[in-house]
């Protein structure tokens, strides 16, 4: 997890050179960061319909072989060509942790404005609310929803985003407090234009370097935290492909020598997650910065 | 901060690891591994006895254990726990046949059995076994107010009574040739009747214990660290005695954390079957493998009382189209047998010449998915659904479900999928509310003692404990209630040889492989057990340390 | 003040936990079907057991009142009854709590000793020591535990055979050897935002004034560093460490289960699997209320040493 960074009072400046910037500021490191996030976003689209072959048909003759002709990475534990069912896999791997984002950004930002704007007993109210919900480490609330709704994606995805929301929420409200005190806020009520659509049309447009910063950190953590749920079972359902369930899957052949599938999976988690780091951390430095 | 030079080690990293695994994989075409052993010959049923003394052995079974009551004990953790501790009134021998145990057997009339109970027989704590203890144990597996799994067993029983200071007569109402290999297995347990009234619902569980009166006793009980059994310095049969202090029996779900625990040694034995990897275990400088004549049948248990398989030509075609050598080869390593009755070949205790002559004639069950295709399109069930039950968690049962994947895609039949946790798997077999919706499960079953009909009669008569799909054939019904009453062991032979046969042809259950009877020892340990008797008697008398 | 900033924090504490609590019955409520359904996983029991459940929870009684029993009991240590156990869910908890709490003591101490040194060490010299360190964490922040347990299990296990792969083992020697790479795989994800934070903390420190003024006076280097740059820095680095260590107990469960580890976790997930809700209800108050305690005393330490916090209300 990355560290809340406070984001100190600043004005407000637009972001120098809008996307030209970010990529001459980005360095090779945020481009190929970039582009793995690109790769990996068009095949959670198109994974199925490029698999050479069929990622769900077992062949239990073939199980465990290693790469042959046409099959790049060889065959997983049921005999299955384990490319395919990375390429197929990247759907759900990708599609939970989008979830978890949008929903843990929606409820945060929704909450960390109206804090800000109203201020006063409900953002006390609310800033308790959250300090209460920082209780529930996620996993264990995806636990707790696995045993209660039945193990499945839809469920371990709402649990994450009710357990990330508290984070998302304290360093936006941060933020929102900062913008709310600007002087063109003031002269915007002064001129008769209502709370919502100031904090709709200037405050969280003005927080976007910021929201973008924490969705992309935020997606890391998902990923992570949803494959450990796979992992344990309790996420996405075997024999589903799914990254996190192709590492438990095929456990047992690291053991006996055949340890490919489990860590091409592995890889493709942890290729993933850095990238959405490295990039989450440049746009981090970028807010800052814009701030200053 | 140097961001940009994270790229190039993660990247660095990341080929590194790539080429450690890509090197990794075996050829196609290639077994995964050589045979083992013959599946069927240089098997034994027992290891040299162990002769130095051994403090502790952590012994592995695919589960936690779930319950301690023999009433309930109808699975592998079961059995293996409370054999290791309790003894039934007749005792099965690693070659499979039936000895006495606590008692000896004499049938003055075909309706009659008259259990004479050893002299100086007593549990732990020192109490003599009484006739009541034993007609409270038998009681209690009969009444169907406990609840019991064998309660079919006792079928043609009309009365149990005391009938002397140390003696029990069974009547019964039709002469029974079966009741003895049962009373050496679980249904012949015997219990403390005060202690075990005493317990009322609790007996058999963490809070309750057991009173038995076997070579090792309970000491401990606890979720999660298994079941310590330690030895019962009071033990009855003196000519016993067993090396181990104390053998802690301990559920181990994931194939990976076992191999790692034998090979290491945290595991000192264990009885797991269906390991892929067994190979890798023999060729290992910690474990020795033994394997023994199996009595466990590998079988896809039909449960659908409608649909595709309640046909018997889908049936028969699935079967057909079935890859059993993949299996062989990548489920148990090697170690089982094609298959060509429902029975193990390993089950034959008695007429032994007659049971062989007619296995040879039988046809193996291989495949051909040209006859299957045609069978599946000549039922009409081309393109319908069938509903597997299946975990995810038991690789070997994973593994196998692929296989029928496999085999029911290739003949036109689509297949989805039921999944529950390893621990939820037994539901399948004890709860109609699971079993809702599924079309069949693979098991890996057996039968109470070394006969072919032990099992069969479970899965085909209409009173069967394992009969899910309400199967029914007048013709198998009558072979082996017949069977049951015969008294000759040859005749008996050949009328269960008819019904496995014809079982073979009608398929209630798919066999899908018979696999021997696996024993892997740490090599500082010998004198376990080799043989599928270690289910329903004393397996660990003659454990002890080498050299 | 101190006072004032105490009461409130206990406050926050007490609330939490009720909160938490709350939420952890409620479950049971959330489940589809009917509470009988949700705490019998689904599984046809006799109806005597029924009977004994409707009575243990009181199901005939109001929501509040419900939760009330649930809660007094809680308090005096009776979490129910396992389904799949028929054991005390108590005596469940009390069986693995060494497992889970011994496994959690050794990954935070990796994490302190390793994270604060190594962070320690790439403020102090920049060059290849800060660059080796930025990387590494880099990397092993993206490794999910399970992972990095599969490939400690390979290496040094079974191709090194340094430690054994599964278990607790008996004594108090073996418990420690066992524990070992499960304690790795559990601190390694989260040594990289300890060794940062510490990092440019330290940095930070380095950087100011007096710290400048104490180098130009000619003070010897590891005074320096121990009274001026460590005092101050503690103050993130207990906070990280406190917060770092406090989600230790989630990702507990995920190392048990590939270690097979009989903790806390590993169970919660199997009863989960099993659809056992008592005992997913009872490890869950547990771990939540452990989680909250060790947040209260970060939060407590973080006022004890820094003076700023007593006088006004803490910057959020």
């Amino acid at each position: 997890m990355s560290a809340m960074i406070e984001v100190p009072a600043a004005r407000i400046r637009p972001a120098a050179g809008g996307v030209a910037g970010l990529l001459r500021s980005a360095g090779i490191a945020g481009l190929v960061s970039a582009a793995a996030i690109a790769v990996a976003t068009v095949l959670a689209v198109i994974g199925p319909l490029v698999a050479p072959y069929n990622p769900d048909l077992p062949s239990l003759g073939l199980a465990w072989v290693g790469p042959s002709g046409g099959h790049l990475l060889g065959f997983d534990f049921e005999g299955r060509d384990v490319l395919s069912r990375l390429l197929a896999g990247a759907q759900s791997s990708m599609i939970g942790p989008l979830a978890v984002v949008i929903g843990a950004l929606a409820l945060g930002t929704a909450l960390a404005v109206l804090a800000a704007w109203r201020q006063g007993p409900l953002d006390s109210v609310i800033s308790a609310c959250l300090d209460i919900l920082f209780a529930f480490p996620g996993i264990l609330l995806a636990v707790l929803a696995a045993a209660v709704f039945g193990a499945g994606l839809t469920a371990a995805a709402i649990a994450l985003s009710i357990a990330y929301m508290p984070y998302v929420a304290r360093v936006l409200r941060g933020a929102a407090l900062k913008e709310r005190s600007q002087p063109y806020v003031a002269a915007l009520e002064v001129q008769g234009a209502s709370g919502t659509s100031i904090c709709l049309r200037h405050i969280v447009p003005n927080m976007m370097p910021l929201i973008v910063a924490q969705a992309t950190i935020m997606f890391g953590w998902a990923m992570v935290d949803l494959a450990a749920v796979s992992f344990l079972g309790l996420g996405v359902q075997p024999p589903a492909p799914n990254w996190g369930v192709m590492i438990s899957e095929n456990q047992p052949g690291i053991l006996q020598g055949y340890p490919l599938p489990a860590l091409a999976a592995g890889i493709c988690i942890v290729v993933v997650v850095i990238a959405f780091n490295i990039l989450g951390e440049r746009l981090f430095a970028r807010a800052q910065a814009a701030r200053r | 901060m140097s961001r940009r030079k994270q790229l190039p080690a993660a990247a660095a990293a990341l080929a590194a690891c790539a080429l450690l695994a890509a090197g990794c994989g075996r050829s196609a075409g290639r077994p995964a591994s050589q045979q083992l052993v013959s599946p069927t010959k240089g098997l034994v049923t027992t290891t040299p006895a162990g002769t130095t003394s051994v403090a502790s052995v952590t012994w592995a079974v695919y589960r936690p254990v779930d319950s301690l009551d023999p009433i309930f004990a109808f699975d592998y953790p079961e059995n293996t726990a409370i054999s290791l501790m309790c003894e039934s009134l007749l005792l099965q021998a690693p070659d499979g046949t039936i000895r006495p145990g606590l008692a000896t057997v004499a049938n003055p009339s075909p309706t009659t059995m008259v259990f004479t109970l050893r002299p100086g027989v007593k549990f732990w704590d020192g109490a003599a076994v009484t006739p009541a203890d034993v007609v409270y144990s038998l009681d209690r597996q009969m009444n169907p107010a406990y609840g019991g799994f064998y309660g079919a067993v006792f079928s043609r029983v009309k009365s149990i009574a005391v009938t002397g200071a140390s003696q029990v007569t069974i009547s019964l109402r039709q002469p029974d040739y079966w009741l003895e290999g049962e009373l050496s297995s679980m249904p012949g347990i015997i219990m403390q009747k005060s202690y075990a009234t005493r317990q009322g619902k609790n007996y058999g569980t963490p809070a309750g214990g057991i009173m038995c009166t076997g070579p090792y006793e309970l000491k401990s009980w606890t979720a999660g660290a298994g079941i310590t059994a330690v030895v019962n310095p009071h033990y009855w049969n003196t000519a016993v005695r067993p090396r181990v202090q104390q053998i802690i029996v301990k559920g181990v779900s994931d194939a990976t954390s076992f191999t790692s625990g034998m090979l290491t040694g945290a595991i000192g034995g264990s009885y797991f079957f269906g390991l892929s990897n067994l190979s890798q275990l023999e060729h290992s400088a910690s474990v020795r493998v033994y394997q023994g004549p199996g009595q466990s049948t590998d079988a896809f248990i039909v449960s659908a009382t409608s649909g595709p398989l309640a046909s018997v030509k889908v049936r028969q075609a699935l079967s057909l189209a079935l890859d059993r050598k993949a299996i062989i080869s990548n489920v148990y390593d090697g170690a089982a047998l094609m298959p060509r009755w429902l029975a193990n070949p390993g089950t034959f205790g008695y007429g032994r010449s007659v049971f062989t002559a007619a296995y040879d004639k039988s046809p193996e069950l291989g495949q051909n998915l040209t006859l299957a295709r045609k069978l599946v399109s000549q039922a009409g069930a081309t393109g319908q659904t069938i509903t597997i039950g299946t975990t995810s968690q038991l690789a070997n049962i994973a593994s196998e479900t692929g296989a029928y994947q496999q085999a029911a895609e290739a003949i036109g039949l689509k297949v989805a999928l039921k999944s529950v946790s390893a621990a939820d798997y037994i539901n399948f077999f004890t709860d109609a509310k699971a079993r809702q919706g599924v079309d069949g499960f693979i098991t890996v079953n057996y039968g109470d003692y070394a006969d072919p009909a032990a099992l069969l009669t479970t899965i085909v008569l209409p009173t069967g404990s394992q009969n899910y799909d309400k199967f029914s054939n007048p013709q198998l019904t009558m072979l082996l209630n017949q069977a049951e009453g015969t008294a000759d062991p040859d005749q008996r032979a050949a009328l269960v040889a008819k019904a496995e046969q014809l079982a073979a042809r009608l398929l209630p259950w798919i066999p899908d492989v018979q696999p021997t009877n696996v024993l892997m020892l740490n090599k500082s340990l010998t004198g376990a057990v080799a043989s599928f008797s270690y289910m329903f008697a004393p397996w660990a008398d003659n454990l002890g340390g080498t050299r | 003040m101190r006072w004032r900033f105490l009461a409130r924090r206990l406050a926050m504490l007490v609330a939490s936990l009720l909160v938490a609590s709350f939420v952890i019955f409620g479950a049971l409520y959330l489940a589809p079907g009917n509470p009988i359904t949700a705490l019998s996983g689904g599984r046809a029991l006799p109806a005597a057991s029924l009977r004994v459940l409707e009575q243990r929870y009181h199901l005939n009684q109001p929501f509040l009142a419900q939760y009330w029993y649930w809660l007094d009991n809680a308090l005096h240590g009776n979490l129910g009854i396992s389904i799949t156990l028929q054991e005390n869910v108590s005596a469940v908890i009390a069986g693995r709590m060494w497992t889970t709490g011994g496994l959690v003591l050794y990954a935070a101490l990796i994490i302190l000793v390793v994270g604060i040194g190594s962070g320690i060490l790439a403020a102090l010299r920049p060059g290849i020591a800060d660059t080796s360190v930025l990387v590494t964490t880099a990397v092993s922040a993206a490794v999910p535990s399970f992972v990095a347990a599969i490939v400690l299990i390979t290496v040094f296990s079974v191709k090194l055979g340094w430690f054994p792969a599964l278990g607790n083992g008996t004594s108090l020697g073996s418990n420690v050897r066992h524990l070992t790479l499960p304690a790795i795989a559990l601190a390694l994800s989260s040594l990289a935002i300890v060794a940062r934070v510490t990092r440019a903390a330290v940095r930070e420190e380095a950087d100011r004034e007096h710290v400048q003024t104490a180098i130009s006076r000619g003070i010897p280097a590891r005074q320096l560093i121990r009274r001026h740059i460590l005092r101050n820095a503690a103050i993130p680095i207990t906070t990280v460490s406190g917060i770092t260590i406090a989600s230790l107990i989630a990702v507990a469960a995920v190392v048990e289960t590939a270690f097979s580890l009989n903790g806390l976790g590993a169970y919660l997930v199997q009863a989960a699997q099993s659809k056992d809700l008592a005992v997913v209800q009872g490890i869950s108050l547990v771990l939540v209320v452990a989680f909250v305690l060790i947040n209260a005393i970060v939060d407590l330490l973080y006022a004890l040493l820094d003076p700023r916090v007593a006088l006004g209300s803490r910057a959020q």
